[in-house]
């Protein structure tokens, strides 16, 4: 395929022979283009090396002066390939052709995985990311590098919702399915890579390309109905210029520490004094009676303490006042917090010869947290390819990762007593101890009540991480193998094996220092009363938790690929088979007394139940050994051909089916067929399509198929394995039900596209119009529970959705000569709707109601969206007014009960819009002179709603969690006229907070414009002997913040009242060799 | 020569593919997950039986939560959620899952699927003891899983009106895809009594653990269903066919059997348990919550040891309820030989034989009184002696689902029985005659299947 890159230079003189002259002489020629053969003006033609420079006229005609006929001219025209001739060649009026310039789009080759094709052999839609946009940004994450450079890709900031069908939290062009797997597919190198994305060290990788439409799930099944991400990495190349090429490479990222105070909390006199009057109205009544080992907040002891005559008014008093002068937030932040830092060492060598080339890539990642949570990475990789005899290419890789990573210090969000947390944290004494935190366990009542015989219950936030922490160690091969032999010079078979091995291991260590060691062995100590003797359950000693999940992969592969002309007709095809099995086996037990030197644990009993201490429960001891074991099978046939005629038709079809072990399916059902065609239309090489102002237009189109079934689609229920309780007889229970009226998801996409060069190639791009049309989409819904009574939903074809959208990306170069601007837009719109929806009996539009972030389909709507209570103020008493039967009311159950039977909406609710961004796109514009280069990074998303979370009471309550709007609520009659935000009761009103969380003058406009990052290098080459060393110094500022928000308070809408990430600032050298 | 390149690649070709296709069939039938198991011989219905977690504690515990043998104190219902609050006063349409419903259901559905494979296999002459008492279990399950639910969801059984009244949702398959619709209260009766007589032919005497059925269970929820639908000889038979297998009771005076010491006195699967099952978990009646209605805790008298093993002090002048058989702070639910004694009492004395009632009472109470402080009460009309031994079952079996029936069904022979919560001063009466004493549905049942709610 390489070869085909190499394009031909052709250049075609015409020489009149005359005299040659001295001293200062005047050349003149003509240049015309060589496919047009038209003159071309306008073009600069300069003596090499120096600034005297002409430029032709109309006519294409230039004359120059030159020194010495023996100077070299230099021709440069947009477009065009620059050209230097001798200034010898001009003595006459010469005729010089340009050769047109392949723009961009024609040399880069898409790596689709199973094949290498040129962008003008694909009809589908797919995006190629090079190394240089890959590298404007940093960071450890080889995805994340993808995020703003891409059109059609979109990283969510909300946190997954569904763990078990996403991971990525990246969308290509939106939902495809309702309750299927979320996740692009990730392939590297050819293969599926099945491990984590973060062992792959960005530097090793040289492109990416994206497959986005029904072309690629037909080529690579049904996983891939989310688009595909390609992958390749660095390797060598046969007959390169250098037998050896060296690129070190060293990046340095620091992140400034969150900022707590950025956040919401209620100053500390307002807290207490909240806890006061909970205290007072007997909130803690019922947990202080009859759950008194429970911890509760300081305040709360200092009340209850009072309240008990066990200090005076005079302590209580001063204990209050020492808590309200208290800063947990700075304190924290002083006491926690490092900066957070990140380094990054990759070593490249690659090189080449005839029958052989190679890379080599070793990379070295180490970073530590602001919690000082650490994790260090190391990478090798190892690609050879030889050419054994001519018809032979055999090519191998190996990539290890071995990654070591430790938890740290504990998070803010953590410290909470018995869940609820509170501003006025103390960590220090005034005589520098360590002041304990009672974070389950009253230590009142254990004082009280266990007097002897039991290990120290305090917490000590600062120091306790010293002695319990969890280290996860992980190893990854990632090898592949493949062999091509070239049968007929049209014809080549490929033999592939790719095989994946990662084993990570979690172990967590409490040593018998630790909080969770002391607790847990307190917890299982039965003290005698009468004779004080003490017999420990759960040995002295460290706990150690072992988990170790191991997780494998192969795929054999099959495949002939096609390459032969016949005539003007050139036809591309592939056929081939593969087999993959990916297994996951992990295990887990606890060991108890443990102790690493001298080396020892002891034994404990798993199979009876204990006293607890102090909740009095009968507990078992915890650990007992637990295994697990899936193996998922694949085999799958697959074909793609492609025939283009004359380089101006396309045509392009492929087939794939894919089988599986799913289990308890029937042999049909295990079968899923997938297939698209396609075409595409070359204007620019018609002959009556020829125009100066366009060099490049290319429309295509794809249209594709793919259905998938769901495991559930069973004969027969399938359960799962267990222990009785009481009895520890071995038990069955059901997980996944039959339901034999389960059909196959299906679904179509469309895609069109244009492809696009004009003005000399000075402005290119692309636009893509896509539908993606689902039917009998598999769904969670609500069902007649009465049939089975496990869950509160179950999968039925509920659904079938619309997703349409653009995806649309431009590159223009609006300056050339020395300052060179470039600029890059790309821009998505994506919209999705519910079409049809099959359990008329589901909760409607009430069912909106929230952030928007999980997935509801609901007819006509899209699949997130927002819907809020209609709100009306407050009443005079301070209540939130809401509308039922046209009356201003605070019935809120009523108007639940209203709005729940009435699904297809209600005067008192009203369907907001999207919550995800339905336009989203980036502008980057690029800067270089002389050795410089700065990128800067705008993004825009549009089109969505979010939800602001304001103040629950019955939340504040029970968590401390408050935000802003608590200082505006309603205190006084009167303060209806300018508050919305409802009084703090007690008791709650009833239902009241769900009605004003929810309520419309809580839902913003959510379109915003972010500066996602400039990022700025410096580059210089020298000659070093017959090489040439190049020194690249780069930086990159990310994360820098919003530029403009529609909502007037200024709320990040993708980080509301949250933190946001911290800005994050690198540094790097780059050196090739 | 081109020929022969070609069939020196193709043929390999075609074979390599009629291989991989001849083998995939095996490749893929390979089971994806080691931990999981289609049930469909004998042992594995055995063992979807076995599963305690599920199948013995789905007893509807909401008519014990709408029922008064306890009270909330004012703080602890402030801090509840509004649908635990709507319960308490019997205003709780908008329950939606997880509730009683789906816990019941759910024992239904592994029932109904134990018999629905069962007549897949062969019932031979080497098996069928094993076969019989599967399906004698399953039956037993799920017969006291539809109890639970006709007690809970449906008014007291009434000869008269039976065949119209709204009864349950009787499922007697595991298929997913047939309709929910609610048979009449004499169709839900005569299914549980049909399948526990069944059953009790069927099951051995006893079983090696309370938690599997045995003939002495499936007779004390014989006992139990006749008593609830007043049919007081069928229910003196059945108690005493259980009590002709079992009818050891506790000691309440010895210190082995009841540890007075300890939280909670009773052990799990004590001698007196028949049957063990437990109600779900409802925060208005969890230990810690609900106090012993305070006239309650006075009808123990000192010597009553039950006075000090069945309750904890707690908060003012409030108890507590500690005297489950669960030996922790679950809800025991299952059948006792104290039960059943009470059973066979009542049934006598309106079955016209209060002194042999009085023997029986008299049994039951040395076993529950400090020893010798006992005084059998000088009662002389069948009135005083029946209101005597229903106070003493209310007293003996506190806190076991039973109040709600036993109020349902004692309001049919005339009690008036009406209930009454105090919430901030407010007062909240059940009156005895009230539809509500049918508990709603869930809401969102009602909207799935277009079913009938109970009248409000």
């Amino acid at each position: 395929m390489k070869s085909m890159l190499i394009t031909i230079f052709f250049c075609n003189i015409l020489l009149y022979t005359m005299a040659q002259q001295e001293d200062i002489t005047t050349v003149q020629g003509t240049v015309y283009g060589l496919e047009t053969r038209e003159a071309l003006g306008n073009v600069t033609v300069r003596i090499s090396n120096t600034n005297a420079a002409v430029t032709t006229n109309e006519i294409g005609h230039f004359a120059i002066a030159v020194r010495s006929l023996k100077d070299s001219l230099t021709i440069t025209a947009v477009g065009y390939r620059d050209t230097t001739v001798s200034a010898g060649s001009f003595t006459t009026p010469a005729i010089l052709y340009l050769v047109r310039q392949t723009t961009q789009l024609e040399e880069v080759v898409v790596q689709t995985g199973y094949q290498s094709l040129k962008v003008n052999e694909i009809t589908g839609a797919v995006d190629v990311i090079s190394n240089e946009m890959l590298n404007q940004q940093t960071g450890l994450n080889i995805l994340q590098r993808l995020n703003n450079i891409t059109p059609g890709i979109r990283f969510d900031n909300q946190a997954i919702n569904t763990p078990d069908l996403q991971k990525l939290n990246v969308s290509i062009r939106g939902l495809s399915t309702i309750n299927g797997h979320l996740d692009p597919l990730v392939v590297l190198d050819g293969f599926i890579y099945e491990g984590n994305i973060n062992n792959i060290d960005p530097n090793s990788i040289e492109n990416i390309t994206i497959l986005k439409d029904a072309s690629a799930s037909s080529i690579w099944g049904a996983r891939a109905g989310n688009g595909v991400i390609v992958m390749t990495s660095k390797k060598g190349d046969f007959m390169s210029r250098q037998p050896t090429r060296v690129t070190v490479n060293n990046t340095w990222i620091i992140q400034k520490r969150p900022d707590l105070n950025s956040l919401y909390e209620l100053s500390n006199r307002d807290f207490i004094e909240v806890e006061e009057m909970l205290f007072n109205q007997g909130y803690y009544n019922n947990q202080l009676n009859n759950s008194p080992f429970l911890a509760v907040t300081p305040a709360i002891d200092i009340f209850d303490r009072r309240k008990r005559g066990m200090i005076s008014a005079t302590d209580s008093a001063s204990m209050i006042q020492n808590l309200l002068v208290q800063d947990g937030r700075r304190s924290y932040m002083s006491n926690f917090y490092d900066v957070p830092l990140s380094q990054q060492y990759n070593l490249n060598i690659s090189g080449g010869s005839l029958d052989h080339s190679y890379g080599l890539g070793v990379g070295y990642t180490q970073n530590t947290t602001e919690l000082s949570a650490g994790a260090k990475k190391a990478n090798i990789q190892l690609n050879n390819s030889f050419r054994p005899i001519d018809k032979l290419q055999v090519d191998m890789s190996i990539l290890f990762t071995s990654q070591k990573s430790n938890t740290g210090k504990p998070a803010y969000s953590s410290l909470a007593h018995n869940g609820k947390a509170v501003p006025y944290m103390q960590f220090i004494a005034d005589d520098g101890a360590g002041i304990p935190f009672e974070r389950e366990f009253r230590r009142l009542y254990l004082d009280e009540r266990y007097t002897s015989g039991l290990l120290d219950w305090g917490y000590y936030p600062l120091t306790d991480y010293r002695y319990s922490r969890t280290i996860t160690r992980l190893n990854e091969w990632y090898a592949s193998t493949s062999a091509r032999y070239k049968l007929l010079p049209f014809l080549d078979m490929n033999l592939g094996f790719q095989f994946q091995n990662q084993t990570s291991e979690n172990t967590g260590i409490d040593k018998l220092e630790s909080y969770a060691a002391r607790s847990y062995i307190n917890q299982f100590t039965e003290v005698d009363p009468t004779t004080g003797s003490v017999k420990y359950n759960v040995p002295l000693g460290g706990i150690r938790k072992m988990g170790t999940a191991s997780s494998s992969s192969y795929t054999f592969r099959g495949q002939s690929n096609l390459n032969k002309n016949i005539g003007l007709l050139k036809i591309i095809g592939m056929l081939g088979a593969e087999l993959r099995q990916n297994k996951n086996v992990g295990s887990s037990y606890t060991a108890y007394g443990f102790n690493d030197d001298p080396l020892m644990s002891a034994p404990v009993d798993f199979a009876n139940r204990y006293r607890n201490i102090p909740t009095n429960s009968l507990r078992n001891i915890a650990g007992m050994p637990s295994f697990s074991h899936i193996t998922n099978r694949f085999v799958s046939v697959y074909s793609n051909w492609s025939a283009i005629w004359d380089n101006r038709y396309g045509l392009s079809g492929s087939f794939r089916r894919d089988g599986g072990n799913i289990f308890g399916a029937t042999t049909n059902d295990k079968w899923s067929p997938l297939w698209s065609i396609g075409g595409s239309w070359d204007l620019t090489n018609e002959s009556f399509f020829r125009t100066e102002a366009i060099d490049r237009l290319r429309l295509r189109a794809t249209y594709g198929y793919s259905g998938s079934v769901d495991l559930r689609k069973t004969p027969d229920p399938v359960a799962y394995t267990g222990t009785a309780q009481y009895t520890n007889l071995p038990m069955l229970a059901i997980s996944v039900l039959n339901d034999p009226s389960l059909r196959w998801e299906k679904v179509g996409t469309f895609n069109l596209g244009l492809d696009f060069a004009l003005a000399r190639s000075r402005i290119t791009g692309a636009v893509d119009y896509y539908v993606k049309n689902g039917r009998d989409l598999y769904g969670l819904t609500d069902y007649d529970y009465t049939t089975w009574g496990n869950q509160a939903t179950i999968t039925k074809n509920v659904a079938a959705m619309r997703g349409r959208g653009w995806d649309i990306s431009i590159n223009s170069l609006n300056t050339t000569g020395a300052l060179k601007w470039n600029s890059r837009l790309i821009f998505s719109f994506n919209k999705n709707v519910t079409t049809a929806y099959y359990n008329s009996a589901n909760s409607g539009v009430i069912s909106f109601l929230g952030n928007g972030n999980t997935i509801q389909p609901f007819v006509g709507k899209p699949l997130n969206g927002i819907a809020a209570y209609r709100y009306f103020g407050l009443d005079e008493e301070g209540r939130a007014l809401g509308i039922l039967d046209g009356e201003l009311t605070t019935d809120y159950l009523g108007i639940r009960r209203a709005v729940f039977a009435s699904p297809e909406g209600h005067e008192s609710i009203e369907f907001i819009g999207s919550s995800k961004p339905q336009q989203f796109g980036n502008l980057i514009n690029t800067l270089d002179w002389k050795n410089f280069g700065l990128s800067i990074n705008i993004s825009y998303k549009g089109d969505y709603y979010f939800q602001r979370p304001v103040t629950s009471y019955a939340a504040l309550f029970q968590s401390g969690t408050a935000y802003p709007d608590f200082e505006s609520r309603w205190k006084a009659p009167g303060d209806e006229q300018i508050t919305n935000v409802p009084a703090m009761t007690y008791p709650v009103v009833s239902n009241s907070a769900a009605f004003y969380s929810n309520a419309d003058i809580n839902v913003f406009k959510g379109n915003h414009l972010r500066l996602e990052y400039i990022s700025g290098s410096w580059t210089n080459s020298w000659k070093i002997g017959n090489r040439e060393a190049k020194v690249q110094i780069y930086g990159n500022v990310s994360n820098l913040g919003l530029l403009w928000t529609a909502n007037r308070e200024r709320i990040d809408p993708e980080f509301p009242y949250r933190l946001s990430p911290p800005i994050s600032f690198s540094l790097g050298l780059k050196v090739d060799y | 020569m081109k020929n022969l390149t070609k069939k020196r690649i193709v043929y390999p070709m075609l074979f390599c593919i009629a291989f991989l296709f001849a083998s995939c069939e095996d490749y893929l039938n390979v089971r994806s997950n080691s931990a999981l198991v289609i049930p469909d011989d004998l042992e594995s219905l055995q063992k979807l039986l076995d599963a305690t977690q599920f199948m013995n504690m789905g007893i509807c515990s909401d008519g014990e939560v709408a029922s008064s043998d306890y009270f909330l104190q004012q703080a602890t219902y402030n801090a509840f959620r509004d649908e635990v609050k709507l319960a308490y006063v019997w205003d709780n349409y908008d329950q939606l899952f997880n509730n009683d419903w789906a816990k019941a259901y759910s024992v239904v559905y592994t029932s109904n699927l134990v018999l629905d494979k069962l007549k897949r296999i062969e019932r031979t002459a080497d098996n069928s003891i094993q076969w019989d008492q599967i399906y004698a279990e399953a039956l037993v399950f799920r017969a006291n899983q539809y109890l639970s639910l006709v007690w809970t969801f449906a008014k007291a059984y009434e000869k008269q009106t039976a065949s119209t009244d709204m009864g349950i949702v009787i499922r007697q398959s595991s298929d997913f895809n047939a309709k929910s619709e609610r048979a009449s209260l004499q169709e839900c009766y005569r299914v549980i009594v049909d399948d526990l007589k069944k059953a009790a032919d069927l099951l051995p005497t006893t079983s090696s653990y309370p938690t599997r059925p045995d003939k002495a269970g499936a007779h004390g929820s014989l006992a139990r269903t006749f008593l609830s639908m007043r049919e007081y000889e069928q229910a003196l038979y059945h108690a005493d066919r259980l009590l002709a297998i079992k009818d050891e009771l506790l000691d309440y005076n010895s210190t082995s059997e009841v540890n007075m010491s300890a939280n909670f006195p009773f052990l799990l699967f004590n001698k007196e348990t028949v049957s063990y099952y437990e109600l779900t978990s409802n925060t208005q009646i969890s230990v810690t919550n609900a106090m012993v209605d305070t006239l309650l805790y006075e009808t123990y008298e000192e010597a009553d040891l039950r006075r000090g093993s069945f309750f904890k002090k707690g908060p003012k002048t409030y108890h507590t309820f500690r005297g489950t058989y669960s030996g922790s702070a679950k809800l025991f639910a299952g059948m006792t030989v104290a039960e059943a004694y009470l059973i066979k009492a009542e049934c006598l004395v309106r079955l016209e034989q209060p002194d042999l009632a009085m023997n029986i009472m008299d049994k039951l109470l040395r076993h529950r009184y400090q020893t010798g402080k006992y005084v059998s009460p000088d009662l002389s009309s069948p009135e005083e002696i029946l209101a005597f031994v229903l106070q003493e079952r209310r007293k003996e079996l506190l806190f076991r689902g039973l109040r709600w029936i036993d109020i349902k069904r004692l309001n049919l022979e005339g009690a008036e029985i009406d209930l009454r919560r105090n919430l901030d001063g407010a007062e909240f009466v059940l009156p005895h005659n009230s539809d509500r004493f049918a508990l709603p549905l869930p809401a969102d049942i009602i909207l799935q299947t277009g079913m009938p709610q109970n009248p409000k």
